[in-house]
C-alpha cells in the first residue's frame, strides 16, 4: 500500500482545502480514497488464512481459537481430563 | 553401461536429424532416470551416464510415439513444476536449476514444438503439452520469450474452437497461477544431505514484493499479447456460439459439436478470471477485457442459450461487476463496470432477460436444473448480479453528484441531480418488482415476502454472496428511499434492519452465533466487515428507525452487538485480530451506548 497525494491545481490557491489522498492497491493497482476502503478491499486478494496447530495439524479460522485449542495438549488440561474421568 | 556412455560423446542428440533406435533408448533412459531422481528433489547422485545437459536438447519430438511423448512432456512438466516449488521455498537444487535452464532456453526450439502439439488430435498429447507449457512458462519468468505467446495467441484465433481447449487451458494457468499454487503440505521439501543446493536470492526487490517469485511478469507479458487479439477472439466465439442456437439436446450432439461446448465454457471461464479480483492482474492489463461484455450480453436476450452458458455468462458478469470487493468502497469508479452495469439494467428492463433464464430447462447434469426443483445457484447468481449492477448505477450517480462543483449554481445543480435519482428510482423500482416476481415464482415465497428477507431465504446456503447482496440492499436504499420526493414503498422493500433481524434469526440455529459472527469478520472468504461497518453506521444514523423496526427482536439483536463488542474488545488488546478492527469497535460502541441510553429511559 502506498498513498499518492494530489493536489487541486485549481483552487488550493484560492483557499484552504482539504489535501486529497490517494490509496493505491498493491496487488492491481487500484486507487481509493480512504485507507480502510483500501483495507476492505485487499483482504479480497489474500488467500484464506488457517492458524494451523503444530502438534496435531488442526486448522483454524481464527489465532483465538488456535490458542484456545492448543491448551488441550499441555499436561495440565490433560491431567485436569483424567480426573474428571 | 560403457557403451551406452560413449555413444552419449560420439552421438551428439541435438545435433543430429535422425535418431536411430539406439539414441531413442538413451533418450529414453535420460528422461526415465531424471524424473525418478525429481521425486527426490535432487539430480545431484545422477549416474555418470545420464547426460542433463542432452535431456531437453532434442528436437522433431512431433515425430516421436505416444508413449515417448507423453514420457518426455511429463517430465518437463515435473521440471519445472519442481524448480518452482524449491524456488518458492528459497532453496533449490543447483542441478534442478540447470535443466530447467536448459529447458527454458529452447536452444533446440523444443517449446515452440510443444506450443505446436497442443493442437494434436490425441486428447493424451494435447493434455500433456498444455500442462508442460504452462509450467515452462511460469517457470521461465523474465526469460519467457514473447514468440512462445505469440504462437499461443496465434492458435486462439486461428484454430476451430473445438480444438482450442488446451489452448485456453495453458492462459488459464499461467494467469490463475497463485491460485493454483501448492499447498501447506506440498511445502516443506525436504531434499537429501548430500544434495548440492543454493539459496534463491531475488535480484530485484519489486519483482519480489510484487510476487513470490517473479511471476507477475510472465503474466503481464501474456496478458499484453492476448489483449491485441482479444476482441478478434471474442467475435469469433460469438459467431460459434450462434451456430449452437439450433441445437437443443447436448446427448445427440456430435463429437466435435461437444468439444466446441466445452470450449466455449473454457474460454467464458478464462475470461472470468482474467477480470476476477482474486487473480490479483493489474487493473490497466485488463481494462481491453471489459470492453467485449456488453457483446456477451447479446447472448442472455436470446432463448435458446443453453443453460450452462448462460449460467457461466452470469458468473462472467458477477465477477467483472465487483461491487462489494471494489466499487463499493471506491471514490472513482472505473468507467467500463459501470457500463456494464448500465447495460445490465436495460435488459433486465426492456428486454425482459428474466425471462430467459433456464432456471427449469435442460438436464441436470448440465445445469438448469431438475425439473422440480429449478437451478437455485443459477438465481442465486443472476439476483446477486442485478442487485450489484442496481447498486453500481446508484453509487455512480451519487458519486458524480458529490462530485460536481458545488460552488456555483448548487441549487440548479441538485434540482438536476434529484431529477435524474427520481428516473432512476423508477428504473431500480420496475427492475426491482420483474426481479420480485421472477424470484417468488421459482422459490413459492410467500407473497407479502419482501425482498429485504427473502434475500436472506434465497442465500442462506451461501454466506458470501447473502452478504454481498445485503451491502447491496443497505448501499441502493441509503440513496434512494432517503432522498426528498422518495417512493415510500421501497424504504420497505429493502429495509436492511429486516435483513439484519432475519440474517441474526438464521444464524441462531446454529450453536454459538458469537463465534460464527467472528468467523466471518475475521475471515477473508466474504465481505463481512464491508457489511458490519455499513450496518453499524445505518443503526447508529438511523437509531429510532432501526429500533422500531426491529420491534420485539430488538433486545436479541443488541445482546449479539453486544457480545460482539465484548470478544473484539479482547481481541484487540491481546493483539489476535489480523488486521485493524478499530473502527468495527467504536462503531459498536456507538450503537451499544445508544441501547444503553434507552435501557436507561425504559428503567
Amino acid at each position: 500500500m502506498y498513498a499518492v497525494i494530489q493536489l487541486d491545481s485549481e483552487n488550493h490557491r484560492l483557499r484552504p482545502k482539504r489535501v486529497k489522498m490517494e490509496f493505491v492497491c498493491k496487488y492491481c493497482n487500484r486507487t481509493f480514497n480512504k485507507h480502510y476502503s483500501l483495507l476492505i478491499h485487499e483482504r479480497n486478494h489474500l488467500p484464506t488464512v488457517n492458524y494451523r496447530c503444530e502438534m496435531c495439524y488442526k486448522s483454524f479460522k481464527r489465532q483465538d481459537s488456535l490458542q484456545q485449542h492448543r491448551s488441550t495438549h499441555s499436561p495440565n488440561y490433560r491431567a485436569g481430563y483424567a480426573l474428571q474421568l | 553401461m560403457e557403451e551406452q556412455e560413449t555413444m552419449n560423446k560420439t552421438l551428439p542428440l541435438a545435433k543430429k536429424q535422425k535418431i536411430n533406435d539406439s539414441e531413442y533408448r538413451l533418450v529414453d533412459l535420460n528422461v526415465d532416470t531424471i524424473s525418478l531422481n525429481l521425486t527426490k528433489h535432487c539430480l545431484c547422485q545422477l549416474p555418470e551416464t545420464c547426460m542433463l545437459k542432452e535431456v531437453f536438447r532434442v528436437s522433431n519430438v512431433s515425430s516421436w510415439s505416444k508413449e515417448r511423448l507423453l514420457n518426455f512432456l511429463s517430465s518437463a512438466r515435473l521440471t519445472c513444476d519442481i524448480a518452482l516449488k524449491q524456488q518458492s521455498e528459497g532453496t533449490i537444487c543447483t542441478s534442478v536449476e540447470r535443466l530447467s535452464n536448459y529447458l527454458i532456453s529452447n536452444k533446440t526450439g523444443i517449446v515452440n514444438e510443444v506450443v505446436s502439439l497442443l493442437t494434436r488430435t490425441d486428447p493424451y498429447i494435447s493434455y500433456a503439452a498444455s500442462n508442460a507449457l504452462a509450467e515452462i512458462f511460469v517457470c521461465s519468468q523474465n526469460k519467457i520469450d514473447n514468440v512462445w505467446v505469440e504462437e499461443l495467441t496465434d492458435l486462439f484465433l486461428r484454430r476451430s474452437p473445438e480444438t482450442l481447449c488446451p489452448v485456453i487451458s495453458v492462459f488459464k494457468r499461467v494467469l490463475c497461477w497463485r491460485d493454483s499454487q501448492m499447498n501447506d503440505n506440498e511445502k516443506n521439501i525436504k531434499m537429501p544431505e548430500n544434495c548440492v543446493s543454493r539459496k534463491v536470492i531475488f535480484e530485484d526487490d519489486e519483482i519480489e514484493m510484487d510476487d513470490e517469485f517473479g511471476i507477475s511478469l510472465v503474466k503481464t507479458k501474456v496478458i499484453e499479447v492476448l489483449q491485441t487479439q482479444w476482441q478478434l477472439i471474442v467475435l469469433k466465439f460469438i459467431r460459434y456460439m450462434s451456430s449452437f442456437d439450433h441445437c437443443t439436446d447436448l446427448n445427440t450432439e456430435q463429437f466435435t459439436h461437444k468439444m466446441g461446448h466445452i470450449a466455449i465454457i473454457e474460454f467464458i471461464k478464462l475470461w472470468t478470471s482474467m477480470v476476477s479480483i482474486k487473480t490479483n492482474l493489474n487493473v490497466m492489463n485488463i481494462k481491453y477485457f471489459y470492453a467485449d461484455l456488453g457483446q456477451m450480453l447479446i447472448l442472455l436476450r436470446r432463448p435458446k442459450v443453453q443453460p450452462v452458458v448462460w449460467k457461466n455468462i452470469i458468473n462472467l458478469f458477477n465477477e467483472s461487476l465487483c461491487y462489494t470487493t471494489t466499487l463499493a468502497v471506491q471514490g472513482t469508479m472505473q468507467e467500463e463496470p459501470c457500463m456494464l452495469a448500465r447495460e445490465l439494467v436495460k435488459v433486465v428492463k426492456t428486454k425482459n432477460m428474466l425471462n430467459n433464464m433456464p432456471f427449469r430447462k435442460g438436464p441436470g447434469e448440465f445445469g438448469g436444473g431438475e425439473e422440480d426443483e429449478g437451478d437455485k445457484k443459477l438465481l442465486q447468481d443472476t439476483v446477486l448480479l442485478i442487485l450489484k449492477a442496481v447498486a453500481t448505477i446508484i453509487k455512480e450517480t451519487r458519486n458524480e453528484s458529490s462530485s460536481s462543483d458545488s460552488s456555483s449554481d448548487e441549487s440548479e445543480d441538485s434540482e438536476e441531480i434529484d431529477a435524474e435519482m427520481a428516473i432512476i428510482e423508477s428504473s431500480v423500482n420496475e427492475v426491482l418488482r420483474k426481479l420480485d416476481a421472477c424470484v417468488k415464482k421459482c422459490m413459492s415465497y410467500l407473497p407479502e415476502t419482501q425482498i429485504a428477507q427473502w434475500i436472506v431465504q434465497l442465500f442462506s446456503d451461501r454466506n458470501d454472496v447473502l452478504i454481498e447482496s445485503m451491502i447491496c440492499t443497505i448501499d441502493i436504499s441509503l440513496v434512494l428511499c432517503y432522498r426528498r420526493n422518495s417512493l415510500p414503498m421501497l424504504r420497505q422493500v429493502l429495509n436492511p434492519t429486516a435483513s439484519l433481524v432475519e440474517f441474526l434469526q438464521t444464524l441462531s440455529y446454529n450453536n454459538d452465533l458469537n463465534e460464527i459472527i467472528l468467523d466471518l469478520l475475521l475471515g477473508s472468504d466474504t465481505s463481512f466487515l464491508l457489511y458490519i461497518m455499513r450496518i453499524l453506521k445505518f443503526i447508529c444514523n438511523r437509531w429510532s428507525e432501526f429500533c422500531l423496526c426491529c420491534d420485539t427482536k430488538l433486545q436479541s439483536t443488541m445482546a449479539t452487538l453486544m457480545g460482539l463488542q465484548t470478544s473484539l474488545d479482547q481481541l484487540i488488546k491481546n493483539n489476535l485480530t489480523p488486521y485493524n478492527l478499530n473502527p468495527v469497535l467504536r462503531l459498536l460502541v456507538k450503537c451499544n451506548n445508544l441501547y444503553s441510553g434507552i435501557a436507561v429511559i425504559n428503567i
